[in-house]
């Protein structure tokens, strides 16, 4: 038993001593899938911070003469010898059975990728809002073009569109979720600890809240809003919106929480040691919840991505040329989008990645919550 | 004949006499995470038929594992090895373990032959039917071509036989209307109907109150006498031993250390683990003032275990360099006194 | 009794719980004193009221009415009414000792959080004192200190039930409520905190409320034991007294439905008939008549008192005497 014991020792020790949230954590990390998520997302929020510089376009340009280009492919060789990574020149021409305009490549024309340009191609922006900065992450010399995700109808950088919009799309459910988490603990808090007619109060109006239809109250409430807010109000106003339909869900696990930590043996043992209301409920109840709070803001995420997504589609949110991954889905639309210009629908794949790292991710955070069940 | 040909039951066991039940060298892993529990480790016991069998052990020495492997009911991270012998009432031996767990045969073998009562007989009972139905639904199942009527007046006998009172009026209520021990005398109702030769009770009276717990006792021995029955009844209670078994099997981790008659247990124990835990007991008519005897220290984990014996370090007698170091048999002290120390030798009874 | 200084006094509690249009006596009436350095053993089958009567009297839930008296140095204080200074300076008379060594301490916090809990709310300790004050009483409940920064999940059953025991002492109290608090554990390790208890009454002249369905715990460890039926007191008698010869006919039937550990031994069972009535509608009269042998048409009609009818023995019978000419 010794060998045994000893090859186990540091492991057994290091478990006693292991706090909630260090047993969640080794309990997270055995969930392969959402730990390939929260990375994934870590990705993405990255990008999405330092967006500007990621982006070779800023959210005002766009370039009039390449409209509707398709994604232009990097080459690394040209003619057999290395080049490191550069794109050929764009070539306008006309589709020999539509008539369209199309883009074909120009291979007389190496134009190479600079990485950390510096220049007035891709606009000036703020770091982080705060210091003014002109370099991008990569940038074609001279006039190529560099359209990784091809361009939209007016001929903006679709690629830049999707990191910028990133910006908006995953930050709104973000401040929403926020916003949500501070109401639903609020009510779930008051309707938990008062009970009586207070929790009857709650529990009513989280009824008449989860029987609207979200759509048509979101269309009321966009019409609502002025066409002449700037896109920063517009933003606010949506998040507002959003977390305004969507605490009901966190109040009732809250409230439920508090009604059955309430019955807990531990409750009984910290009053007959005359702890007061107060030290009961911090010290004792809301950290044996937290753990499903957590869990939960994870998976309202999704639902506020959707939710932006949603909104701005229908044309009720962003406006551009302000932008989000549900402005960019506005132009798709129609189906000549999609028969002609099938890249249109790349900002859909970010959607459906976000939103499904998300739901991975509190699969695996639901699935660690309760390190001692 | 209930059984599936397709499973592969050609080769014909032995079993000796009048033996109903056999459990050779039974021992189930349970993987956690990443650790093998070595939950039941080498059991070997018999049941005749008639007899009633007491596998008695504290949490965690493995006697619900046992009991739960012959039924066939552990769940899917547990792994066996060695054979449990059973023979029917047309007289064919099966090795359970070899039975497929979800088979034909095996559930047949568990609705007419083996029946099981649990220490929660409310988890036994679905809340949406009656208990009339359920009960009913069972003798349809296992006596095809029985009408509805007969099931129902058959279930009205056997509730009425398990001693609940008005079966009329009980026979249309709902398990929640049921209080602890009715549910119970239910439950025992429903195995009456099955027709058993084996029950296996796994603390079944250790929910309820002592007056009721009496009640179930005198009435799970009086069906015995009427059916015939035998019974494994586990438990941690020493005291529903002593008045319900015929012979005691003693269970400390995973292994049993001692068996014999429920007098020799009682009066004669051998193994330090059994007589620390009959001196613990406070009883009925001990000197009051007396300081209880406790057995030191806690049980171990079951997790790597190197051979010793699984008391050594909890037992006062322990023998440095004996004990700890080598695997301990069961000598056998008198006829059908078996115990598993090395303190004790073939043929002689310590006082 | 008369000579033992009494510390604490039950009078006419009373516990009603109502939902909706039905009310439920958990607990009627309930009276009896305590001297101090005693252990009272309390039984009773379950729906009995004993937990509701433990937690009552440490103000874990509150009662609808009646009092519990502490004798303090400044006089008698009713427990359940005491003024927030009182309860500050009395609070820590009166602990408890939960059954669940599960569900009992809060899994988020260390052991030392747990045993030093009570001193935050009940003493102007500095972080010093109160460190020495942990490590001083885990060493007297035989944790080894050097846990003292593990978390619950650490430790097994029986450890886990001396760390509440050691967060029910750190305050010093005069009465401990035991709710069952050996019921959960395994018999090798009941014995091991059955001695702890009792080595501590002696070293702390700690007073006990023994809660407990286990008729030979109760027996070994108590001085005197009550025994409740539906919510109300039945027969409270020192403990020989009692189980030679139990003179309410429900506790003659419990007492002779325990188990023996002996095969040998011969019990005459009294079999009850049917089962515990629902609290909600209990039966005119004595609770208990339905099921009695000794019934009386006085038993349907009249709840009978809970009087003195030997010295030191309260029964709540018509027919005791009944009952005892029959044992002998």
């Amino acid at each position: 038993m010794a060998l045994f014991k000893k090859k186990n020792k540091e492991r057994d020790d290091s478990y006693y001593y292991a706090s909630q949230w260090q047993l969640m954590y080794q309990k997270f990390r055995k969930h392969k899938l959402a730990m390939a998520s929260a990375v994934l997302l870590i990705v993405f929020y990255t990008i999405a911070i330092f967006g500007n510089f990621v982006a070779p376009q800023g959210t005002e340009q766009f370039s009039g003469e390449y409209v509707n280009c398709g994604p232009t492919p990097i080459h690394f060789f040209h003619e057999g010898e290395w080049e490191g990574p550069f794109v050929y020149g764009l070539k306008r021409d006309r589709d020999p059975v539509t008539y369209m305009n199309i883009f074909v490549e120009d291979t007389e024309k190496i134009c190479h990728i600079d990485f950390f340009a510096e220049g007035d191609k891709g606009g000036e922006y703020k770091i982080l809002g705060l210091i003014p900065c002109n370099i991008h992450l990569f940038q074609a010399e001279g006039d190529g073009q560099v359209f990784l995700f091809g361009t939209d109808g007016m001929g903006r950088d679709l690629f830049s569109r999707v990191v910028l919009g990133a910006q908006i799309s995953l930050f709104i459910p973000v401040v929403g979720m926020i916003l949500t988490v501070a109401l639903g603990l609020l009510m779930g808090s008051l309707a938990g600890y008062f009970g009586g007619w207070v929790d009857n109060v709650i529990q009513r109006l989280i009824e008449v809240v989860r029987s609207f239809p979200n759509v048509p109250l979101w269309m009321a409430l966009s019409a609502a809003l002025p066409a002449t807010l700037k896109p920063a109000q517009v933003f606010m106003l949506m998040t507002i919106i959003l977390s305004l339909i969507s605490w009901p869900n966190l109040a009732r696990t809250v409230r439920s929480q508090f009604f059955s930590i309430k019955k807990e043996d531990f409750i009984m043992a910290a009053r007959i040691s005359g702890a007061p209301a107060s030290a009961i409920v911090l010290r004792h109840m809301i950290p044996s919840f937290l753990s499903y709070i957590i869990v939960n803001m994870t998976l309202t995420i999704p639902s506020l991505i959707v939710g932006e997504t949603t909104l701005s589609f229908l044309g009720l949110g962003l406006r551009s040329p302000a932008t989000s991954w549900g402005v960019l889905l506005q132009e798709t639309n129609k189906l000549e989008t999609i028969m002609f210009y099938g890249w249109k629908l790349i900002p859909m794949i970010f959607v459906f990645l976000a939103v499904l790292a998300f739901n991975f991710l509190g699969d695996g955070l639901r699935d660690a919550a309760d390190p001692y069940k | 004949m209930f059984w599936n040909k397709k499973e592969n039951l050609d080769h014909q066991v032995e079993l000796s006499g009048d033996y109903l039940l056999e459990v050779r060298d039974l021992n189930v892993n349970i993987q956690v995470e990443e650790d093998t529990l070595h939950a039941v480790r080498g059991v070997n016991f018999v049941l005749r038929r008639g007899e009633t069998l007491g596998l008695v052990g504290e949490s965690g020495c493995g006697k619900s594992v046992t009991s739960k492997e012959i039924v066939g009911i552990n769940p899917g991270n547990c792994s066996s090895k060695g054979e449990v012998l059973f023979r029917t009432k047309t007289g064919k031996v099966f090795n359970l373990l070899e039975l497929e767990k979800d088979g034909v045969t095996y559930r047949a073998l568990r609705g007419t032959e083996i029946a099981m009562i649990f220490q929660e007989p409310m988890t036994a009972f679905s809340p949406l039917y009656t208990v009339g139905n359920q009960l009913s639904e069972i003798i349809l199942i296992h006596e095809p071509g029985t009408t509805k009527q007969q099931a129902r007046e058959r279930v009205l006998e056997m509730l009425k036989k398990v001693g609940i009172a008005n079966p009329e009026k009980r026979i249309d209520q709902y398990p929640h209307e049921f209080s602890g021990g009715m549910l119970q005398r239910a439950l025992i109702a429903m195995m009456l109907c099955c027709d058993p030769t084996l029950l296996i009770a796994d603390e079944p009276t250790t929910a309820l109150d002592v007056t009721i717990q009496a009640q179930i006792l005198e009435l799970m021995k009086s069906l015995q006498k009427e059916f015939g029955m035998s019974i494994l009844f586990i438990t941690h209670d020493l005291g529903t031993v002593a008045s319900m078994c015929d012979r005691v099997a003693v269970m400390y981790l995973g292994q049993i250390v001692e068996t014999g008659s429920v007098r020799q247990i009682f009066h004669n124990a051998q193994h330090p683990y059994t007589r620390g835990l009959l001196k613990s007991l406070p009883k009925m008519n001990q000197n009051r003032d007396e300081r209880l005897y406790a057995i030191r220290g806690v049980v171990p984990v079951p997790v790597g275990l190197k051979p010793s014996c699984g008391f050594h370090e909890r037992c006062e007698e322990c023998m440095a360099g004996k004990c700890d170091s080598m695997n301990v048999e069961p000598v056998e002290v008198e006829p059908g006194h078996f115990v598993r120390c090395l303190l004790s030798e073939e043929g002689k009874v310590r006082a | 009794m008369s000579e033992k200084k009494v510390i604490l006094q039950v009078k006419n509690l009373t516990k009603i719980y109502k939902s909706g249009k039905t009310e439920v006596k958990a607990l009627s009436d309930v009276s009896f004193d305590v001297c101090e350095g005693e252990t009272i053993g309390i039984v009773g089958e379950s729906g009995c009221g004993k937990t509701t009567l433990g937690r009552s009297i440490v103000r874990g839930i509150d009662a609808t009415s009646g009092e519990v008296l502490i004798h303090t140095e400044e006089g008698v204080i009713n427990f359940l009414q005491a003024t927030r200074e009182q309860m500050k300076k009395y609070r820590r008379d009166i602990q408890m000792i939960f059954q669940d060594p599960y569900a009992s301490l809060d899994p988020r916090m260390t052991v030392f959080d747990i045993i030093s809990e009570p001193l935050r709310y009940n003493s102007n300790m500095s972080k010093k004192e109160i460190e020495q004050a942990v490590e001083q009483i885990a060493e007297q409940v035989g944790l080894n200190k050097a846990f003292l920064r593990r978390y619950p999940h650490a430790f097994s059953g029986g450890q886990r039930q001396r760390i509440g025991i050691a967060r029910s002492l750190i305050l010093q109290p005069k009465v401990i409520v035991c709710d069952e608090a050996v019921s959960a554990l395994d018999v090798s390790i009941q014995a091991q905190i059955i001695n702890l208890l009792e080595d501590l009454q002696k070293e702390f002249g700690l007073t006990y409320l023994f809660i407990s369905h286990a008729l030979s715990v109760v027996r070994h460890i108590s001085d005197r034991v009550l025994v409740m039926y539906l919510g109300r007191a039945v027969e409270l008698a020192e403990t020989e007294a009692l189980f030679s010869t139990p003179l309410h006919p429900y506790t003659q039937a419990l007492l002779s439905a325990a188990p023996h550990p002996d095969p040998d031994v011969e019990i005459n069972r009294i079999m009850l008939e049917g089962e515990v009535p629902n609290p909600a509608n209990p039966p005119s009269g004595c609770h208990f008549h339905p099921r009695c042998h000794y019934k009386t048409e006085q038993c349907e009609k009249e709840y009978p008192p809970f009087v003195e009818k030997e010295p030191g023995r309260f029964v709540a019978c018509w027919n005791c005497g009944a009952c005892k000419a029959a044992q002998e």
